[in-house]
């Protein structure tokens, strides 16, 4: 599925769009040294080679508890709500804007079925009120962003705390459980061991796969999210974009709100910080692997994965659990200085 | 006063300031300088010329100490040799001011002087506020010009701004003494023409304090006019140095370029079309006001105006995208509302001046880049084909001599030249009605600039309506059928095709200026 359009991926491009330093590279296009160049056709694939160490290491260590078909199932069903909200974070990220209220947006949704069954509503029109939350808040972000112009992490952080406290009001602060029983069927379906939301995930990541390689509107997103003004000038309709890239990741994350209502059959209406760091994690660990300095779909996939597996390891080797916010965060600090190392010896 | 006494005395001194003795560098095996040797008398502007990727910059970096010479390579300041690397050239009296200045733009004009010495203070001690204003007073009184220490770099002009970065070379290489260095990489290229004349005369007031300084720019009739002597580089040799005044500009070229530029300017055809392509009815918005003119089918018509003037606002105007705009613009009978969607449906393409910033993704390839307007061309069987679009990218970098033909580089890879040959390649495949240029050839070196204005002319030639908007006046009266000049935000004056020429456009020009003291740095 994956095209590589060759040398084209082998590139540390920072995240932040930085002002090219030499207007005159001519003479030194040649200096890649051998070695620097050998850095710079592995830098793509750090952050996957990683993932099959730990996991080849874990399942040595602890091959009764780790490398099993059990474990590798838990531990996949465990990320499904991370995949998603990752999905629906990576769209404005590719497109240079950040949607901090993925989490609060797919909390408001599950909480509002709870409240609406609780008050007799038909399971049908609950989860379609529900997720049209999401497009809603992807208007309004688009708004406040795009046409106000105010900053994307500073208008999304906002957007994120008012949903916390609608969630809150709707839930009256405590957990709900009241789920139409046909959502929660649905939702713990499973298909060859995984349950609904693991596929609904990889569907949509596929889905994504191919937009974002495959068409003209991967593309697009790219260069608005890597240089807007020439975007603009360049005949593209950058605010259009902009304001749809917003409302994908808006439904994305209602669509999340139900998956995830439904697999847990209750919601707690505080627990939308557990959820907002993780898939912004694996977005920027996602970028320093297979297309470097562009967030895509399959270096996004391999770093929810990475922390996944290790986690699990180490906290099946018996390790504390205060280790693991540390290997989060060390693995992204690290991912992403080895990712801007092999970038600095290709350009030298 | 003292000073202007001495003058003689310097040029007479045999020894040298600088002196680069064989000098080669490689990269990774691959030799980018071979044994280049130059000296540079106290007092004297050594310019040194040569193509993108000649390998001047190569040798300032080994200058400065950025890069390593190769064993066997030498130099002398005053005449001693320095080890190499050269650690702390500031020590050693020499400076160097680069291409983008290094300004910090929310600190003073004292700070960004000071900061590079780091105050001559240590690191934990009181900088004197007064002290630092005074230094660079004094510094600003040796070149005769005054600048507020206390300014924010960001109010500067970008000529004030390059005044900066020398008085802080000044003040790395200390003060006041004779047989010190700077080396300036194309202090001019950001500048129009008129304010890049002022920069030159203060490089002469610092050579008459008997400062060696070594001037590299693109702009051939400056190093001409403000240089002692000339160095070319050429691929990484040294192909001669000669003395300005008995030089011409096309000797020079044909040095560095190794073979005869011909005619340097493409001939212009006149079309006899004269059917309106373009109509611009009293176009206001911010520095522009009321300002009318048509352009023709295969017509090149030039607006020029001192910095300011507001002509270099026109294109972006009409290709839309600012703010909606007064007036009417009509292609081919066309209305165009000022945005940047209806510029596209009438057939308006622009050309940026600020191609890394207004054209170009940076993290992306030549192929992206270049493919991005038409990418629905590639799509095949529900996909973009990657093999149609490298085809078409490869076949597009032939047809335009884009170097190295290679669709899956970078685009910052590519030299000056180069990406504006790229932007020029993906504007014209969308067969533009109406082609605006912006400083078309600015930061692009004699060889890619007449391929430019050729595959300019030709786009003319194939119907084009074209309108370039440019400060290098020579540019404008050997290309263009036809030339606007604006000032204050009007059209002052039109030239009719038997009436262009350089001299002329530079006067009318300057007309704006009478009674109006615009001196950078000065007042």
């Amino acid at each position: 599925m994956q095209t590589n359009t060759g040398p084209a991926a082998d590139r540390g491009v920072p995240l932040s769009p930085e002002p090219a330093t030499s207007a005159e590279t001519g003479g030194h296009a040649a200096g890649g040294s051998r070695a620097s160049l050998r850095l710079s056709t592995v830098g793509p694939w750090a952050v996957p080679m990683l993932l099959c160490i730990l996991f080849i290491s874990f399942s040595v260590l602890a091959p009764r508890t780790f490398g099993t078909l059990a474990n590798v199932r838990v531990m996949i069903g465990g990320q499904a709500t991370i995949v998603l909200l990752a999905m629906a974070i990576i769209v404005p990220l590719r497109a240079g804007d950040f949607d901090l209220s993925i989490s609060a947006v797919m909390i408001l949704s599950g909480c509002t079925i709870g409240a609406l069954s609780a008050h007799n509503y038909p399971p049908a029109v609950a989860c379609v009120l529900a997720v049209l939350i999401g497009p809603a808040v992807g208007v309004i972000n688009g708004l406040l962003v795009v046409s106000f112009g105010i900053d994307s992490f500073i208008a999304t952080l906002g957007s994120l705390t008012i949903l916390s406290g609608l969630a809150t009001l709707i839930s009256g602060g405590s957990t709900i459980a009241t789920f139409p029983t046909g959502l929660i069927d649905i939702a713990s379906q499973t298909f060859l061991g995984f349950a609904t939301p693991v596929w609904v995930g990889w569907i949509i990541a596929l889905l994504l796969l191919y937009i974002f390689e495959l068409t003209p509107c991967g593309r697009y997103l790219l260069f608005i999210g890597g240089n807007r003004d020439a975007a603009r000038l360049a005949g593209l309709r950058v605010n259009a974009f902009r304001r749809g890239a917003f409302i994908v990741s808006g439904t994305l994350s209602s669509m999340t709100g139900l998956l995830f209502s439904g697999a847990l059959g209750s919601v707690d209406p505080s627990a939308g910080s557990a959820y907002l760091l993780p898939p912004v994690t694996a977005a920027f660990l996602g970028a320093s692997a297979i297309k470097l300095g562009r967030f895509n779909v399959l270096g996004t996939l391999v770093a929810i994965y990475l922390l996944a597996v290790g986690i699990t390891g180490l906290q099946l080797l018996g390790i504390q659990n205060w280790i693991v916010d540390v290997f989060n965060g060390a693995c992204l600090i690290g991912a992403v200085g080895l990712t801007r190392l092999f970038g600095r010896a290709a350009s030298r | 006063m003292l000073l202007v006494a001495v003058l003689p005395r310097w040029r007479e001194m045999s020894t040298p300031a600088v002196v680069v003795k064989d000098v080669s560098k490689s990269f990774a095996g691959v030799r980018v300088l071979h044994s280049v040797n130059l000296s540079i008398a106290p007092g004297e502007i050594h310019g040194l010329v040569g193509e993108n990727g000649s390998g001047k910059s190569t040798l300032v970096k080994i200058l400065g100490g950025v890069h390593t010479a190769d064993p066997g390579s030498e130099i002398f300041l005053c005449d001693e040799p320095v080890s190499l690397p050269m650690r702390d050239p500031g020590r050693h009296g020499l400076a160097i001011v680069h291409q983008d200045l290094a300004l910090v733009e929310s600190m003073s004009v004292a700070d960004n002087v000071g900061i590079s010495t780091g105050f001559d203070r240590p690191l934990a001690a009181h900088i004197s506020r007064r002290r630092e204003h005074r230094i660079v007073r004094s510094l600003g009184e040796t070149l005769g010009l005054s600048l507020d220490p206390a300014r924010p770099v960001s109010e500067l002009t970008p000529a004030e701004r390059s005044v900066v970065a020398i008085l802080r070379a000044l003040r790395q290489v200390g003060e006041g003494r004779s047989g010190h260095v700077i080396v300036l990489d194309e202090p001019t290229a950001a500048l129009p023409r008129d304010e890049s004349i002022r920069l030159l005369e203060l490089l002469r007031t610092m050579a008459r304090n008997g400062i060696a300084v070594l001037y590299i720019s693109h702009r051939m009739h400056e190093v001409l006019n403000v240089c002692d002597r000339i160095s070319i580089l050429r691929s990484g040799h040294l192909v001669g140095t000669r003395d300005a005044a008995g030089s011409t500009e096309s000797e020079i070229v044909r040095l560095m370029l190794g073979y005869e530029l011909g005619a340097f300017y493409p001939e212009k055809h006149l079309s006899t079309n004269t059917a309106i392509r373009l109509e611009v009815r009293n176009l206001t918005h911010g520095a522009v006001s009321h300002v009318s003119f048509t352009a023709h089918k295969g017509e090149i018509l030039g607006i020029t105006g001192l910095a300011g003037m507001g002509h270099d606002d026109i294109p972006y105007l009409i290709a839309g995208g600012r703010a909606r705009l007064k007036g009417e613009v009509c292609v081919n009978g066309v209305m165009v509302d000022g945005s940047a969607k209806s510029a596209k449906h009438a057939g308006v393409e622009l050309v940026p001046g600020n191609r890394q910033r207004d054209a170009f993704w940076l993290g992306g390839t030549a192929s992206e880049n270049m493919t991005l307007p038409y990418l629905g061309k590639f799509w095949q069987g529900l996909r973009i084909s990657s093999r149609r679009e490298r085809a078409f990218a490869e076949s597009e970098m032939r047809r335009y001599s884009v170097r190295p033909v290679a669709p899956s580089l970078e685009i910052t890879k590519f030299s000056g030249g180069n990406q504006q040959k790229i932007v020029l390649a993906r504007t014209l495949h969308q067969d533009p009605r109406v082609l605006l240029l912006h400083e078309p050839t600015q930061g692009v070196d004699a060889g890619a600039k007449k391929e430019i204005l050729n595959i300019v002319r030709r786009a003319a030639d194939e119907g084009a309506a074209v309108l370039v908007v440019s400060s290098d006046s020579e540019e404008v009266a050997e290309l263009c059928h036809r030339v606007l000049i604006m000032r204050y935000g009007r059209i002052s004056s039109s030239l009719s095709p038997d009436e262009i020429s350089e001299d002329r456009i530079l006067s009318l020009s300057q007309c704006a200026l009478v009674g109006q003291t615009r001196i950078p740095g000065t007042s």
